[in-house]
């Protein structure tokens, strides 16, 4: 056993080549004078050393010097074979210096074993390589023999700080984005309460005018007519008429808005209360041309009140708006489980819908058709579609033209 | 004589529906118009022109509208409330805006009442009938019975 080792590292000395090109190996084999067998584990293990990407330094403990090295090694930090052996660690960076080598042979005879996750070896020119080396103590008999396997982590080094580069990269973005969307979101509010702000001048200021032609013009309809002509009335009227639809218009703009802007808290909503009182504030809904069925019971809803109102009552209004000449209104409301929602549904015996209209209606100020059809469809719809998705749900219809609509506004089930 | 009505109102075409609309329900209290907050204040404390209370007694009932010249409705309301002579006048808001803040704030300031105009002059002379069969003959308020106590006092 003596004997192997012994002849390996003289071994060692006699192989300088650069490279072992699997060629030379038969030749090799056959120059030593040692048994096949141990010949072959030899060669073996010598080409591992020779071909090895890791870098391999043999060690004299008792000297502290390099007794062999592989040829990854010397290409590695760019000395030649001869340059290597004799050289202390700290003459190639693995230690830092004479005393720091002593402490690090000192420890390896206590443990065995030693290892660095990241040594900056230096090269003959003077160039650090990162490095992560283990070296072992190993027994061989009388003496004792240190190997430093050495690897170079420059690659990996590199990736190690590329990643740390893009990571903060990533963290600096993230962080101009956070800002970025801090200031909009600033900004948006800003646009919000200045929006706010003008409808409620719009609100004031623009109706106030309003109230004045239409009540003048109703004043002088009820108490100056006798002084009047037909065609003066007729105008009148068509002032009072417009001053109303005028007006009514801002109240939905208004309304618009504050659906828009206003907060939704969901709670839970009973479909059954809401519905009669929705048809008891409008008294288009209790005419004696409308006739209103509710298929109960009805389910509870998570939706906040004023804005499941605000659909209901749109739906409503629509729903017995657009009846052909001469024929009562017939709505019928009722409501339908789908999977955890809960669809409500407003179905009407009214002109029905094209379908290349029926998208349309849901958006602000498209009038679908000729005007004097579909007269104020404006924006109920709108305004119910936007309060709808505010409050996390879904509104749509089904129409056949000549046979009604059915309208449906989905919300999640309470199930409180 | 029946106490006076305030009407705290700056446009001036509302103050002639107002009174023409009372007119056709049958109000005959007497209506005081205050055309800004300030004014509003000025007459319900007795400052300034107002000082003399015969001439300008303590309203029954104040009409109040929101959006207004120099002092807003609603800090005329606060200020009332604060007034051991005024907490309990009757105070109805009559304003434009519907919007869900102005109500609740007014009614945590104190009004008795929350109306919005409406803009057919038809609907304004329905509120006034309503405010006359309500407010001012089914309802007891307190200033109508502080004016009887002082009647009474002064009798005795």
């Amino acid at each position: 056993m003596k004997m192997v080792k012994r002849k390996f590292l003289l071994k060692a000395q006699a192989l300088r080549t650069e490279e072992v090109p699997r060629a030379h190996l038969p030749a090799f084999q056959s120059a030593q004078n040692a048994p096949a067998d141990l010949g072959a584990s030899e060669m073996r293990y010598r080409r591992l050393f020779e071909t090895a990407r890791d870098g391999v330094l043999l060690l004299n403990p008792d000297t502290r010097k390099i007794t062999d090295v592989n040829p990854f090694m010397t290409q590695f930090l760019g000395y030649t074979h001869a340059e290597f052996v004799g050289k202390e660690l700290w003459e190639i960076g693995l230690a830092e210096d004479r005393a720091d080598s002593r402490k690090m042979f000192r420890a390896l005879r206590r443990t065995h074993f030693v290892r660095y996750e990241n040594l900056p070896l230096v090269s003959s020119t003077g160039q650090a390589r990162p490095v992560e080396v283990v070296a072992n103590l190993y027994e061989e008999n009388t003496h004792q023999v240190i190997q430093c396997n050495v690897r170079d982590i420059a690659a990996r080094k590199r990736d190690e700080q590329a990643l740390v580069a893009a990571k903060n990269e990533s963290c600096r973005q993230a962080s101009e984005l956070q800002k970025t969307v801090t200031e909009r979101t600033a900004r948006l509010w800003e646009t919000i309460a200045e929006l706010e702000a003008f409808s409620y001048s719009i609100s004031h200021d623009m109706r106030a005018p309003l109230r004045a032609m239409r009540g003048f013009a109703e004043i002088l309809l009820e108490e100056h007519s006798a002084q009047l002509d037909l065609k003066a009335l007729n105008y009148l009227e068509k002032i009072a008429a417009g001053a109303a639809h005028l007006d009514s218009l801002i109240m939905e703009v208004l309304t618009y808005t504050h659906v828009l802007n206003a907060e939704v808290k969901l709670e839970a909503i009973d479909l059954n209360v809401l519905v009669p009182q929705v048809i008891k504030t409008y008294p288009e809904l209790q005419n004696d041309n409308v006739e209103i069925q509710i298929e109960g019971p009805l389910p509870k809803v998570l939706g906040g009140g004023a804005s499941v109102a605000q659909c209901v009552s749109s739906l409503l209004t629509n729903a017995v708006k657009f009846v052909p000449p001469k024929t009562k209104a017939r709505v019928k409301i009722r409501a339908e489980a789908v999977e955890t929602d809960i669809r409500l549904w407003v179905e009407d015996n009214g002109v029905g819908i094209a379908p290349q209209d029926q998208s349309r209606i849901f958006k602000m100020f498209e009038r679908v058709g000729r005007a004097a059809t579909y007269e104020g469809f404006g924006m109920g719809l709108t305004i119910a579609r936007k309060a709808v998705e505010r409050m996390g749900g879904q509104i749509g219809v089904e129409s056949t033209v000549g046979q009604g609509s059915k309208f449906w506004i989905q919300l999640k089930e309470a199930t409180l | 004589m029946n106490a006076p009505i305030l009407l705290v109102e700056d446009e001036a075409n509302d103050v002639f529906f107002m009174k023409h609309a009372f007119k056709l329900a049958g109000i005959l209290n007497p209506m005081q118009v205050a055309q800004d907050g300030q004014e509003a204040m000025d007459f319900l404390a007795g400052d300034g022109g107002f000082a003399d209370r015969n001439r300008f007694p303590l309203p029954s009932l104040v009409l109040l509208d929101l959006k207004l010249p120099r002092v807003m409705g609603l800090d005329v309301l606060q200020w009332m409330r604060g007034q051991a002579e005024l907490r309990t006048v009757i105070v109805i808001v009559l304003t434009s805006s519907g919007l869900g803040p102005d109500i609740d704030r007014a009614y945590e300031l104190g009004a008795n009442a929350y109306l919005v105009k409406p803009s057919s002059h038809d609907d304004l002379r329905e509120i006034a009938i309503q405010i006359k069969q309500f407010w001012l003959e089914l309802n007891r308020s307190p200033a109508v019975r502080l004016k009887f106590a002082s009647l009474m006092a002064n009798g005795a």
